[in-house]
């Protein structure tokens, strides 16, 4: 049996009045190629945030590599739902890749060689090594996740965790980007976020069901009865996984 | 030195101070926040007179920095907490605690050696008459020491912080999943907005100071790809507009202050228009270019071409 990295145990959090998540559990293994769907407002964000230690449960706790989520926060590498960033900020490919080093960096201190390396290979390993010195502004939308996936691999991250990563990109892209996530979860536990099945069923091996509560499958026996109790409408299921 | 070479110093020091903090308030998109908290600050130096009953540099920094700080807060609660926009919290803000100085100001006035005009337009032609003595020893004058003090501490603190700086002004989201503290930085930062206004607001004055602030980092920002040039490209706008001002104020005898903002202004124009990326005529040539290359209707980048 792998290791558990992640365990949630009986999670609520609630914003204001409205209830959030309600009685969550959930325990993600190192070899994990975990895909948390659900609706609009389920709570998929939020069951992240107190993943990453960025929100404090209203009841139930959570540890992360055994530990409070907030001190192991800079082992996980995080990749967003949308570049939040401006376009024309100064700033290059390589330098927002080396920005997954600043956890490793002393305040006041340069990134030194080293760090630059660990940014080089992470560039390198998305395929994004010829754009290091591209301002960012003229990235395409795929190179643009690439570039945000390189910066959280140059953390050297113990465990990846994304937010629907590739809302503002093509299939194509998306398949690219797909494919690159199989191959790091060879050595790292992956956690992704998404509103749909859709494509991801072909990739992971798990999938939390979510909409304030949990359900838990592996990614082959997701039931149409299970999602249908979770978007409270009826569910077509497709099945991804096409031999060629 | 002559007078008019203190002067240059004093303006190019406020040039560099502001540019160092303002080339991040500009890409964190608060440059109107540095317009509230040079405004506000007033309350502060006012309470600093009131309290001590002298023009301390010290005590009228301090009193400066903890409302330029509350004047960020308060914006912060409002947009927050009251359902604001922000351009909305930063104009009920400002006008309050600058409205609450004015009328500390009009009500004491007797008993407060400062003069609203004074604030709000600056008299850098005065600065070199209000000098540091020691042990009967003229050592320059008093902006120049406090300027200076301000421009050193701002390169300390930057340097220091530069990356966390850098992280939270480009995605404070990511920061923060980083374990960068938003909050604190963002605070450090309208600290040293309010130290760097309070100390340049006898040279050049509370409204001006915001051209120093916003104008020469956004010249800088359509010249480079780099943060670490823009900066520097910044603080050169900055230096380059104070002694390019008192040559204009000189030639035309105007206000020195006013002369400088419009030679910031000028030099804004000149990268808006001549700027290889970003500049107008550029990107008018380039398209000409494109369309004189293009024999068909013009060029529309669609899904395939966008994500290669």
């Amino acid at each position: 049996m792998s290791q558990a990295v992640v365990e949630a145990e009986n999670l609520s959090f609630r914003y204001g009045e409205v209830p959030v998540l309600e009685d969550v559990s959930l325990t993600i293994h190192e070899d994990d190629f975990l895909a948390v769907i659900g609706p609009n407002g389920g709570g998929k964000t939020t069951l992240i945030k107190l993943i990453l230690g960025l929100l404090q449960p209203a009841s139930g706790r959570v540890r992360v590599f055994g530990a409070a989520p907030e001190k192991t926060r800079r082992h996980i590498g995080y990749i967003p739902q949308y570049a939040q960033f401006e376009q024309n900020f100064p700033v290059t490919v390589e330098q927002v890749a080396l920005m997954g080093r600043l956890g490793h960096t002393p305040m006041g201190r340069r990134y030194r060689d080293d760090d630059r390396e660990e940014a080089r290979r992470a560039l390198e390993r998305v395929d994004m090594a010829h754009l290091a010195k591209r301002q960012i502004g003229g990235l395409s939308g795929g190179e643009r996740q690439r570039m945000l996936a390189a910066r959280a691999l140059a953390s050297d991250p113990r465990m990846l965790v994304m937010d629907e990563p590739t809302a503002s990109v093509d299939s194509r892209v998306e398949e690219n980007f797909y494919e690159l996530l199989r191959d790091l979860n060879r050595d790292i536990p992956i956690v992704l976020v998404s509103h749909d099945l859709g494509f991801v069923s072909a990739y992971v091996n798990r999938v939390a069901c979510l909409n304030r509560r949990l359900v838990v499958s592996s990614a082959e026996n997701v039931q149409a009865q299970d999602l249908e109790a979770m978007y409270g409408a009826p569910v077509k299921m497709w099945s991804h996984s096409c031999e060629l | 030195m002559t007078d008019g070479a203190w002067i240059m110093l004093t303006g190019s020091l406020v040039g560099v101070s502001c540019a160092l903090v303002g080339s991040f308030l500009v890409l964190r998109r608060l440059a109107m926040l540095g317009d509230a908290i040079s405004h506000s600050v007033l309350l502060g130096i006012v309470l600093a007179f009131m309290l001590t009953a002298s023009r301390n540099t010290i005590p009228m920094l301090i009193g400066a920095g903890a409302v330029g700080v509350l004047t960020a807060f308060l914006t912060d609660i409002l947009t927050r907490q009251g359902k604001l926009q922000s351009d909305a919290a930063i104009g009920v803000t400002f006008t309050w605690l600058f409205a609450v100085g004015v009328i500390l100001v009009s009500r004491y006035a007797s008993q407060i050696d400062l003069d609203v005009d004074c604030v709000l337009h600056g008299e850098i032609l005065y600065t070199p008459f209000d000098t540091v003595t020691m042990g009967g020893r003229g050592l320059g004058p008093r902006a120049v020491w406090m300027l200076g003090g301000v421009t050193l501490l701002n390169l300390i603190v930057i340097g220091f912080g530069y990356k966390q700086f850098k992280i939270c002004a480009f995605d404070p989201a990511l920061a923060a999943t980083v374990g960068v503290n938003v909050t604190l930085w963002h605070y450090v930062l309208m600290g040293l907005v309010s130290l760097s206004t309070v100390a340049s607001f006898e040279s050049v004055g509370a409204i001006l100071v915001v051209a120093m602030l916003i104008v020469p980092p956004n010249t800088a920002y359509l010249l480079t790809d780099r943060l670490s040039v823009m900066i520097a490209l910044a603080c050169f706008f900055g230096v380059a507009s104070a002694i390019g001002g008192y040559g204009l104020a000189y030639m035309i005898d105007g206000s020195i202050a006013a002369a400088m903002a419009v030679v910031s202004g000028a030099f804004f124009v000149l990268a808006a228009l001549l700027s290889p990326s970003h500049g107008l005529l550029g990107r008018l040539l380039g398209r000409r270019v494109a369309g004189g290359a293009s024999s068909g209707p013009a060029d529309v980048e669609g899904p395939a071409a966008t994500f290669s």
